[in-house]
């Protein structure tokens, strides 16, 4: 009776975690209930020490009842890897918990607050008889201004995310068609406050929208709500859209927690083009902007703006390396040509050690991949094998290929930074680099050969952001694997006891962009390394080396006498671990949690190495807090 | 659904039909976090702790979206034991001319 139940019992009992996951994974995608979101959430803690998930801490403020909508929500989450802990807070006591510096709120200690608030609810009036003219205006005005204030307290107490709901129009609106034509109608009402959320989000940083009208329309709205339970207890969701609402939140949370993927690996026979090339062959297979071609084409395009979001694109396909390759390149239909790739593996290997290997030339954790395959055997060889990579199963339709990859929470993001829209690119001149390496002679010769520059200064208030990405994303070479956000950064970086440094690299193949980070806390002569990291981009370059020499240069500068620091080993730190002991610092005390080491800044003469050019840029920003 | 060898659990993965009012105890034995076994046509909000208000609401809302129905507020106040809700689930679906054994896995 309950054998599918039972067999994941067994799966969970023998260990076999990787073949329990995707069995709970394809009941809950089945039926993705509230019923079996409890189901899930009772398996997931028995895998957690196997697979782990990121602990994230969430906070409803809200003007309607979402408590069934948070087992789906927790239940998506835990299958995208995050474990969430939600709360609630009080039905419409938004502003008042915003207000008080000791409510439930606060004492929570969220990472994100999710701000659901209903036009009904915040605009009743506007809502209800929406009567064109003057008078919506002011209403828009007065929410726009409760709205700005409930930011501003929350900013004031709390340095967690803000989520906001934009507000959803009327399905009919008081006026009825004539309302389409109003420029001071219901819709031109709830547009203008949305717009106005909208500047709101950009005045501040850590704020962001979710197009709650949008979502409702999308599916529909008059199938989206439900206004018998809205008016019995205040839920105006119709059970069967309620997870949809889940894995709208969801779609701001994992990135949010640092859980999207980096990477997306594509197979490419019946995902790419339509048909098998080993048999159709070129001229068989399907691509291009015609039926049936169009579909695959509309995956590419997907692909392609993934790719502007600066997430890496990989293919993994069983096919013959030269063949695959001649149709990707010469096809005429075909959108992705094969610069388009950071890294493939075209051959007859099974795919889970493929997805190993693209991990290892990416320098990314197997957590950091994404794969997309048509084939659901394939998906369920790399869900048992590789548990940490995310997989997504197309479904049987190509015509629904795209949207499954869109609407996939892994891919969003936030926000764009410049080095964003050019990542894959700076893969491919990384590529160049690395047959650099293999005609060099010597180590030493390719660093010559790469003719790097490093430029180091203290963080630009554009640069912010990406910093703090890379406190964020960096897991390899970080010595203490600190995470920060961008408002964290914004405000380290004012403080005078705080140096908040970023380090950009060029070579001959491009502008890595930067890097590097370090943060440097100091009192008295004393200068603390609470951060340096660097981007697995430029790792084995020496570029950490040439970074040290102008922290020194700094700190002689500052008056500093000893420069002290921390390494905390992590699971994917050991490319930092020798950090300090091959760099002449002295190792002061080591246990569990770490060790501690120093280094004498007179005594010390370490220069940047003979290969790089390094420059302490001290213009601007950096002058200015010497002089201070 | 799969057509090589993945065995063990895909055999199991395969839809198994249930008797609705099986269907019914596996819907509120997970939303009750309760065992199947411990769940008969008699129990209640009185034999159930956990068979609380928000839980009542989770186990509706379940059910419409499982079974493809809507229950109005005062058909809401009715479902108060494993029986009743069987048979005005069948009442409604027979209404609706579905078949209550269904997929549920």
């Amino acid at each position: 009776m309950q054998r599918m139940r039972e067999a994941i019992n067994e799966a969970i009992e023998a260990g076999r975690y990787g073949e329990a996951r995707s069995a709970v994974e394809m009941l809950w995608k089945g039926q993705p209930t509230g019923a079996v979101a409890n189901y899930v959430l009772s398996c997931i803690p028995r895998w957690r020490q196997t697979i782990p998930g990121k602990p994230w801490r969430v906070y409803f403020l809200r003007s309607f009842t979402l408590e069934p909508m948070v087992p789906l929500l927790r239940a998506g989450g835990g299958l995208e890897g995050l474990d969430l802990t939600v709360g609630v807070g009080a039905l419409g006591a938004y502003m008042q918990e915003v207000l008080s510096a000791d409510s439930p709120l606060y004492r929570f200690q969220p990472d994100s607050v999710i701000v659901a608030i209903q036009t009904r609810d915040i605009a009743p009036s506007l809502w209800e008889n929406g009567v064109p003219g003057s008078a919506l205006a002011a209403v828009a005005e007065d929410v726009l201004d409760q709205y700005s204030k409930l930011i501003q307290a929350l900013r004031s107490y709390s340095q967690a995310d803000i989520i906001l709901h934009t507000l959803e129009e009327p399905v009919h609106p008081s006026f009825g068609v004539f309302d389409a034509q109003c420029t001071d109608g219901q819709a031109a009402a709830v547009q203008e406050i949305n717009q106005g959320l909208r500047r709101l989000a950009g005045q501040w940083s850590g704020v962001y929208l979710l197009d709650y009208d949008r979502l409702v329309a999308a599916h529909g709205r008059q199938n989206w709500h439900d206004e018998r339970k809205w008016l019995l207890v205040r839920l105006p969701i119709r059970a069967e859209y309620q997870y949809l609402m889940a894995n709208e939140w969801l779609r701001y949370l994992v990135p949010l927690a640092g859980r999207g993927a980096k990477v997306l690996v594509s197979d490419l026979d019946n995902t790419l083009w339509g048909g098998v090339l080993g048999e159709d062959g070129s001229d068989g297979i399907q691509i291009g902007l015609e039926h049936p071609g169009a579909h695959y084409r509309a995956l590419q395009q997907t692909l392609a703006d993934l790719s502007r979001r600066g997430i890496l694109l990989a293919l993994c396909s069983k096919n013959e390396e030269s063949e695959a390759l001649a149709a990707i390149n010469r096809h005429p239909g075909m959108l992705l040509r094969s610069t388009a790739f950071a890294a493939t593996r075209i051959n007859w290997t099974n795919k889970a050690q493929n997805l190993r290997e693209i991990a290892q030339e990416l320098n990314v954790g197997l957590d950091a991949l994404a794969f997309v395959d048509d084939s659901p055997v394939e998906c369920e060889r790399v869900r048992r094998e590789l548990p940490e990579v995310t997989v997504i199963e197309l479904p049987p339709e190509p015509a629904a290929y795209a949207a499954a990859v869109r609407r996939h929470p892994s891919f969003e993001r936030l926000a764009l930074s410049k080095e964003d829209s050019a990542r894959g690119d700076i893969y491919c001149a990384q590529r160049q680099r690395a047959s650099a390496q293999s005609e060099s002679a010597s180590v030493e010769e390719f660093y010559d050969s790469l003719r790097q520059e490093l430029e180091m200064s203290l963080v630009e208030p554009v640069h912010e952001l990406r910093v703090a990405q890379l406190t964020q994303k960096t897991n390899q070479f970080n010595l203490t694997g600190r995470r920060y956000s961008e408002l964290q950064i914004h405000d380290l970086a004012r403080r005078k006891d705080t140096s908040v440094l970023q380090a950009s690299v060029r070579d001959r193949f491009g502008d890595n962009g930067i890097v590097g980070v370090i943060i440097l806390r100091h009192s008295g002569d004393v200068g603390e390394i609470d951060t340096m990291l660097m981007s697995c981009r430029v790792i084995g370059r020496t570029v950490e080396t040439a970074m040290l020499a102008l922290l020194l240069q700094y700190s002689r500068e500052l008056g500093l006498q000893w420069l002290e620091g921390r390494f905390v080993p992590t699971s994917k730190n050991r490319p930092a671990k020798d950090f300090f002991s091959d760099h002449q610092f002295e190792l002061v005390e080591s246990d569990e949690g770490g060790s501690r080491w120093r280094l004498n800044v007179e005594r010390n003469s370490l220069d940047c190495p003979r290969w790089i050019y390094g420059l302490l840029r001290k213009d601007g920003v950096l002058g200015e807090s010497l002089a201070s | 659904m799969f057509s090589v060898n993945l065995l063990p659990l895909d055999l199991a993965l395969q839809t198994e039909p249930l008797m609705l009012i099986d269907r019914v105890r596996m819907i509120a034995s997970d939303v009750f976090a309760v065992p199947f076994d411990g769940l008969t046509p008699t129990s209640s909000p009185d034999s159930v702790d956990s068979w609380d208000s928000l839980n009542h609401l989770n186990m509706v809302l379940a059910l419409e979206q499982e079974l493809n129905i809507q229950f109005s507020p005062e058909e809401m106040e009715e479902l108060l034991s494993i029986e009743l809700i069987v048979a005005l689930v069948e009442e409604k679906l027979s209404m609706n001319g579905t078949n209550p054994g269904g997929d549920r896995r």
